[in-house]
C-alpha cells in the first residue's frame, strides 16, 4: 500500500514537467508567453526566471521528501529511531539559503517595478480609456477621436493610456502588450505602452465588474504610422451617409427609436453617451465589446436579443421585426 | 476513575438527547458540533464548486446563467473560508487544546458553546439569501463600489455583510477563549516551550483572529453605512475612495489566510512526528517561525493590490515584505522534512494526508513567490494563476491538513478507527483529483484566462485545461463520497481503537477514547514536549494503555466539578441572529431579537458559573 | 441544579492571572484594533470636506469640558472599586453613581454636539469628514452608552448582596476595565481629532 502511494507521489512530481512540455503550442490571443513590447517581455523574463528557480527548488525539496519517505519507511523489526530534536547550524543554513534566493528575486524585481512605472514624455500620444459596465470607451484627447471597444495605436510609438471608470472597478489588460492596470472610479491610473509589432491584439477586462464581466473585451490594432493616421482621419470624418434604401430606413429607425438616448452618431440627433459611440462602428472588427464579430450575423444576433448575448447589460430594447433588423444592420455596417 | 471495558468504547460523547446537545458546554461535544456542521458546509461549498466547474468545462456553455454563476463563486469562497475551513479548525481547537494541555475544559465553557451557535445560525443566515432575493454576488471580497446600493439594490450584499459580522463575533469570542485557555490552564510543568506544536499554532491563530477581524468589522460597518446612511466612504462621487475598501479588506484578508493555514500546519506538526517515531525537528524554530509569519502577515496585504496603481514605491515595499514572509514559511517545510529524516515512517492514512499537505503546500508556496513580484503579477493577477495558487495553499495545504487531523483524531472522539484502506483510496483519489483540477489552472492563467468569468470563447486555447480541471473536480467529489461513507460506517463499526492506537507522544493519548467528560482523572505533571512517550518509553513500558504519568499531588481528587450545561448560549445566539434578520426582513424582528438577547444575557449572568 | 454560591476559582493558573482578567485584556486588544481602524479612517478623511464643513465646526470648549468629565469619571471608577474592596459598600455605590452620572453628562454633551453639527449643515452624508466623524464618535458614544447601562446594572446588583468585602470583586473590576478603556479611546480621539 505505501508503495502505491509513493508511486503516486512520484507521478505527481513528474506531472508538472510533462504538462509544461505540452504548453506553448501556438500563440493564443491572450497568452502572456508571446510578448510584443519591452514591458511584457520584462514580465515574462521575470516569470521564467522565478519559475525555473521554483522548479529547481521543487525538484530538490520534493525530491528530498520522496527520497526520505522511501529510505526511512518502517521495516519489520525497526527499533526506535534516534530522537533528534534539532540541529542549530543546519537550521540556520536553511534559513539563510532561501533568504538569499528570495533576495535575488527581489533584487531582480525592484528595478523592473520602476521601469514599468516610467511616466509618459510630453508629446507622447495619449489615449483615455474609460471602463463602463460592460464596454470600453476610448478617447484621443489631442486628436479629437472618440470611439469604443477598438483601440488603434501606431507601432514603435510610446503611447500613454490613462485609465478611468464610469462606474465600478474594471481593469485594462492586453497580455501581449502589457500587464494589467485597474480602472478605478475617482482616480486616473496611467501607464505607457510602446508596441513593437504590427498586429491585432486581444484584451479583456480583468477585474470583476458584475454579471457580464466575462463579456467585456476589446481589441488593440497596432499599425504603421501611415495606417494610424488614416484611421484617425476616418474617425474624425463625418459619418458615412447611408448608401442604400435599406440603410436609409435603418437610419430613420435609429433616429426615431430609443437608440439616441444611449448612443452617439456624430452628425445625427443621436448624442447619447451611455453606450458606445457608433459613428464609425462599421469599421470595427467586433461589436458588443469584443463579444460578437462585426458581421451581418453578429449584428443580427445582437439586435435580435442583446440580453441573450450579454445578460444584464444596459441595452434593453423592444423586439424588432426581421425587416427592422435588416435595415439597422445595413445602416450600421455602412458606418465605416 | 471509571473502568471502561476495552472492547466497547464508551460512546457517551455521542449519546444523549437532543437537549443535551443543545445545552452542552463540553468542549468535546462542541468539537463534534463544529466538525459535523463544518463538514456539512464543506459539502455545500463543494457543490457550488462543482456547478462552477461544470459551467466552465467547455466554452460558451449555458448550464449556469451568469447572474447565478456570480452568486455561486461568491458563495463558494465565502462558504469555504468562513463556514467550512475556519470552523473545521475550530473543531480541532475545541477537541485538542484542553486535552493536549492537560485541562478539563476551556476557560469559558458557555462562551465556547455560544461561539458555535452563533456560527451555525450565521451560516444559515447567509445561505437563506439563496431563497430570499438572491445570494451575495460581488465576490467573497466584495470590492467597492460594486457593493454600493446603486449597483446592487437587493439585499444580497446585506446578507453578506451582516453574515460576516455575525461570524466575526463567533470567531473573536472563540479566540479569546482559547487564548486564555492556552495561556492560563496548562498542566503543571507545561511551559510554553513544552506545549504541543498544535497548541502553539492555535494560540498564534487566535491572536491573529482578534487583531485581524476588527479591520473587516470596521470595513463592513462603513460599507453598510454607505448603503443605508448615504455616506460615501467608498464612493468617489461623495469624496470617498474604493481603494480604501481594498485596504481594509486585505488588512484583514491577508492575516486571514494565515489563520486558515496555521492550524493545519499545527496538525501536520503533530502527525509527522507520531508516524516517524521521533520528535518534531527544531521545535523552537517551528514555533517562532509561526509567530514571525503572523507578525509579518500584517505587513504584506498590498500584494493583493499590485495592479491597483498605488505606485512603484508602495509596490516595492510590499513586494519585499511578501518575499520576506516566504522565508519562515519555507523553514517550516524543511523542519518537517527533517522530522521525517532518520525516522521509522509508517504510511497510515493520517500520515499520507500530512505528507500530501507538505508536498502540495510547497507548490502553493512557490507559486506565491511568483505572484509576489509585481511585474510578474501584472500579468498573473486576476487570472486563473491566482486561483491555482490559492487552492494549492488552501486545499493542498489546509484541507489536506484537516483531513489528516480527522483521520488521526477520529478515534479519540469516537473510540473507533476510520478504515485505513478506504482512507488510502480517499487520499489517492483526492490527490490525483486535486492536482488534475488545479495544476492546469496555472497554465490557464499564463494563457490569459481571467478569473471570475462565467464562460469563454472556444478560440482562446482554454478548452483542454478547463475540461481537465472539471474532471479533476469530480474526482475530488468522488473522494469525498468515499470519505463520508468511511466516516459514517466507522463511527458504528470501525475497529476499536483504545486510548492510543498510534503510539502518540502527547497527553490526549493517555486518556481513554472517547475521553470521560472530565478528561483527566488526575491532572498530570509534565516534564517534556512528549509526556506520553516519556511515560511509555522512559519507564520501560511497552504497552500503550495506562502509561504512568506523574500527577499533581496538590490536585483535588475528590470532586471533579464539571461545568453545568446551559441553554443561554443557544438563546443568546438566536437573539443576535434574529436581530440581524430583522435588519433585512422586518424591523419587528430586531426588537424581538434584542429582547431575546437581553433576556439571555441576564439569564447567563444570573446562572452560576460552573 | 444550583452550585455553591462561593464557587472557588482557585484554579491555579499558569500565569497567576485570573482567567477572566486575561480574557478582558484580550478583548480590549481586539477593541483597540477596532477603534484604531475608525481613527485611521478619520485621519485619512480629516480634510475631505468637498468644500463643506470640516474641522472648524468642532467646538473645542464644549468638548474639553466633556473630556474632563469623562476623565474624572475614570477617577471615580477607581475610587469606587477601592471603596468596595475596603468594605465601604455605601461609598462604593456613591462613586459608582457618580461614574454613571458623569457618563450621562458626557453622552448629553455628545448628543448636543451632534445636533449642533446637523443644525449647521454637517451630517454623515455631507462629506467624508462628517461621515468619518459621526461614525467614529458615534461608535465611541455607543460604547459609553453600553458602559452606562452596564454600570447601572452593577449598581443595582450592589443592592442584591454582591460585592461584600472579601468576596469576588470581579463584577466591579470588569466594568472598570471596560470603562477605563473607553476613556482612553476618547483621549486618543480628542487628541487626534480635536486638538491636532
Amino acid at each position: 500500500m505505501p508503495r502505491a502511494a509513493l508511486h503516486g507521489l512520484l507521478a505527481l512530481a513528474a506531472a508538472p514537467l510533462v504538462i509544461a512540455a505540452l504548453t506553448a503550442c501556438g500563440t493564443t490571443p491572450q497568452t502572456t508567453l508571446e510578448p510584443t513590447t519591452e514591458s511584457a517581455r520584462r514580465s515574462l523574463w521575470l516569470l521564467q526566471f522565478v519559475f525555473w528557480a521554483a522548479v529547481a527548488v521543487f525538484v530538490v525539496v520534493e525530491g528530498a521528501l520522496v527520497y526520505i519517505l522511501i529510505r526511512y519507511r518502517r521495516r519489520r523489526g525497526d527499533g526506535l529511531p534516534a530522537q533528534t530534536h534539532g540541529h542549530t547550524r543546519l537550521e540556520i543554513a536553511w534559513t539563510i539559503a532561501p533568504a538569499i534566493l528570495i533576495a535575488v528575486v527581489a533584487v531582480l524585481t525592484v528595478p523592473k517595478i520602476f521601469d514599468d512605472a516610467q511616466a509618459a514624455k510630453p508629446g507622447d500620444l495619449t489615449i483615455q480609456a474609460t471602463g463602463h459596465q460592460w464596454w470600453f470607451e476610448f478617447v484621443y484627447p489631442d486628436l479629437g477621436v472618440v470611439t469604443a471597444n477598438e483601440l488603434h495605436m501606431p507601432v514603435n510609438t510610446s503611447t500613454e493610456i490613462q485609465l478611468q471608470s464610469k462606474d465600478v472597478l474594471h481593469s485594462f489588460w492586453v497580455p501581449r502588450l502589457r500587464g494589467k492596470l485597474d480602472m478605478v472610479p475617482g482616480r486616473t491610473n496611467k501607464f505607457v505602452i510602446r508596441p513593437e509589432v504590427v498586429g491585432t491584439f486581444q484584451g479583456q477586462c480583468a477585474e470583476f465588474c458584475g454579471t457580464a464581466h466575462a463579456l467585456m473585451k476589446f481589441t488593440v490594432v497596432v499599425e504603421s504610422q501611415a495606417d494610424f493616421d488614416a484611421w484617425v482621419q476616418r474617425q474624425l470624418d463625418d459619418r458615412t451617409q447611408p448608401a442604400s434604401e435599406l440603410a436609409r430606413t435603418g437610419e430613420t429607425l435609429l433616429a426615431s427609436g430609443g437608440c439616441v438616448a444611449c448612443h452617439t452618431i456624430r452628425g445625427t440627433d443621436a448624442q447619447g453617451t451611455i453606450g458606445p459611440d457608433l459613428t464609425h462602428v462599421g469599421g470595427r472588427s467586433h461589436i458588443a465589446s469584443g463579444v460578437l464579430p462585426n458581421t451581418t450575423d453578429g449584428l443580427r444576433q445582437w439586435l435580435q436579443d442583446p440580453q441573450a448575448v450579454k445578460p444584464g447589460n444596459r441595452m434593453v430594447i423592444p423586439s424588432l421585426t426581421e425587416d427592422q433588423i435588416d435595415a439597422l444592420v445595413a445602416y450600421l455596417q455602412g458606418l465605416t | 476513575m471509571a473502568t471502561l471495558s476495552a472492547n466497547v468504547p464508551d460512546t457517551r460523547i455521542f449519546s444523549g438527547t437532543a437537549w443535551s446537545w443543545i445545552t452542552t458546554v463540553d468542549h468535546k461535544r462542541i468539537a463534534v458540533l463544529y466538525l459535523v456542521t463544518s463538514l456539512g458546509f464543506f459539502l455545500v461549498g463543494g457543490l457550488e464548486a462543482l456547478l462552477l466547474r461544470l459551467q466552465l468545462s467547455r466554452p460558451e456553455l449555458d448550464i449556469v446563467a451568469p447572474d447565478r454563476f456570480v452568486e455561486l463563486f461568491t458563495m463558494h469562497g465565502t462558504t469555504m473560508v468562513f463556514l467550512a475551513l475556519m470552523p473545521l479548525s475550530a473543531a480541532f481547537f475545541n477537541l485538542l487544546i484542553p486535552l493536549m494541555i492537560g485541562a478539563r475544559d476551556v476557560a469559558f465553557p458557555r462562551l465556547n458553546a455560544l461561539s458555535y451557535w452563533i456560527y451555525l445560525f450565521g451560516g444559515i443566515f447567509i445561505n437563506i439569501s439563496f431563497v430570499a432575493g438572491g445570494a451575495p454576488n460581488a465576490g467573497w471580497f466584495g470590492y467597492a463600489p460594486l457593493t454600493a446600493v446603486q449597483f446592487e439594490s437587493t439585499h444580497a450584499i446585506d446578507f453578506w455583510a451582516f453574515g460576516l459580522q455575525i461570524l466575526g463575533i463567533s470567531s473573536i469570542l472563540a479566540s479569546i477563549n482559547f487564548i486564555v485557555t492556552i495561556i492560563n490552564m496548562r498542566a503543571p510543568g507545561m511551559t510554553l516551550n513544552r506545549m504541543p506544536m498544535f497548541v502553539w499554532m492555535s494560540m498564534i491563530t487566535a491572536f491573529l483572529i482578534i487583531f485581524a477581524f476588527p479591520a473587516i468589522t470596521v470595513g463592513l460597518i462603513l460599507l453598510i453605512f454607505d448603503r443605508y446612511l448615504s455616506t460615501s466612504f467608498f464612493l468617489p462621487g461623495g469624496g470617498g475612495d474604493p481603494i480604501l475598501w481594498q485596504h481594509m479588506f486585505w488588512v484583514f484578508g491577508h492575516p486571514e489566510v494565515y489563520i486558515l493555514i496555521l492550524p493545519a500546519m499545527g496538525i501536520v506538526s503533530e502527525i509527522l512526528p507520531t508516524f516517524s517515531r521521533k520528535p518534531l525537528f527544531g521545535y523552537a524554530v517551528v514555533a517562532y517561525s509561526g509567530a514571525a509569519i503572523a507578525l509579518l502577515g500584517f505587513g504584506v496585504w498590498t500584494h493583493h493590490m499590485f495592479t491597483v496603481g498605488l505606485g512603484p514605491i508602495a509596490d516595492t515595499a510590499f513586494a519585499i515584505s511578501t518575499m520576506a514572509i516566504a522565508v519562515p514559511t519555507g523553514v517550516k517545510i524543511f523542519n518537517w522534512i527533517a522530522t521525517l529524516y532518520g525516522g521509522s515512517i509508517s504510511f497510515k492514512t493520517p500520515m499520507l494526508f500530512a505528507i500530501g499537505m507538505v508536498a502540495m503546500f510547497i507548490i502553493g508556496g512557490l507559486s506565491g513567490v511568483i505572484l509576489g513580484s509585481p511585474p510578474i503579477d501584472s500579468q498573473t493577477q486576476d487570472t486563473y494563476f491566482v486561483v491555482a495558487h490559492l487552492h494549492y495553499v488552501l486545499f493542498g495545504g489546509t484541507v489536506f491538513g484537516l483531513f489528516a487531523g480527522i483521520y488521526h483524531w477520529f478515534s479519540k472522539i469516537t473510540g473507533r478507527l476510520m478504515h485505513d484502506g478506504w482512507g488510502k483510496v480517499h487520499f489517492i483519489l483526492m490527490m490525483l483529483g486535486f492536482n488534475l483540477t488545479f495544476l492546469p489552472q496555472h497554465l490557464l492563467g499564463i494563457d490569459g484566462m481571467p478569473r471570475r468569468i462565467h464562460t469563454y470563447p472556444s478560440d482562446m486555447g482554454f478548452d483542454l485545461w478547463n475540461m481537465l480541471s472539471t474532471i479533476g473536480a469530480f474526482m475530488i467529489a468522488l473522494s469525498i463520497v468515499v470519505f463520508a461513507v468511511n466516516a459514517l460506517r466507522s463511527t458504528r463499526s470501525g475497529e476499536v481503537a483504545g486510548s492510543d492506537p498510534w503510539d502518540g507522544g502527547t497527553l490526549e493519548w493517555t486518556i481513554p477514547s472517547p475521553p470521560p467528560v472530565y478528561n483527566f482523572a488526575e491532572i498530570p505533571v509534565v516534564n517534556s514536549q512528549y509526556p506520553a512517550w516519556d511515560a511509555k518509553r522512559g519507564s520501560g513500558h511497552t504497552g500503550a494503555d495506562n502509561p504512568t504519568l506523574e500527577h499533581d499531588p496538590n490536585a483535588s481528587h475528590s470532586n471533579i466539578h464539571m461545568p453545568n450545561p446551559s441553554y443561554w448560549p443557544i438563546l443568546l445566539a438566536a437573539g443576535l441572529v434574529l436581530a440581524a434578520c430583522g435588519l433585512i426582513f422586518h424591523q419587528v424582528l430586531i426588537l424581538l431579537g434584542a429582547m431575546i438577547f437581553g433576556i439571555s444575557l441576564f439569564g447567563w449572568i444570573e446562572e452560576p458559573a460552573a | 441544579m444550583s452550585s455553591p454560591s462561593h464557587v472557588e476559582h482557585e484554579h491555579h493558573s499558569s500565569t497567576g492571572l485570573d482567567n477572566r482578567k486575561l480574557a478582558v485584556w484580550a478583548f480590549l486588544g481586539s477593541e483597540t484594533m477596532f477603534f484604531g481602524c475608525f481613527i485611521l479612517v478619520m485621519l485619512i478623511n480629516k480634510h475631505n470636506t468637498l468644500g463643506g464643513q470640516g474641522q472648524e465646526i468642532l467646538d473645542l470648549a464644549l468638548t474639553s469640558v466633556t473630556t474632563f468629565v469623562l476623565l474624572t469619571s475614570s477617577l471615580s471608577m477607581v475610587l469606587s472599586l477601592a471603596a468596595f474592596r475596603n468594605g465601604s459598600i455605601v461609598w462604593g455605590r456613591i462613586w459608582l453613581g457618580l461614574v454613571i452620572l458623569m457618563g450621562i453628562v458626557f453622552l448629553g454633551g455628545q448628543v448636543y454636539e451632534f445636533s449642533e453639527f446637523v443644525h449647521h449643515g454637517l451630517t454623515p452624508s455631507t462629506n467624508l469628514f462628517g461621515a468619518s466623524f459621526f461614525t467614529l464618535v458615534g461608535f465611541h458614544g455607543a460604547h459609553v452608552a453600553i458602559g452606562v447601562l452596564w454600570l447601572t446594572t452593577v449598581f443595582v446588583y450592589s443592592y442584591r448582596g454582591r460585592f461584600k468585602s472579601g468576596s469576588d470583586m470581579w463584577g466591579i473590576e470588569f466594568v472598570g476595565l471596560y470603562w477605563h478603556f473607553v476613556d482612553l479611546v476618547w483621549v486618543a480621539i480628542f487628541t487626534l481629532i480635536y486638538l491636532v
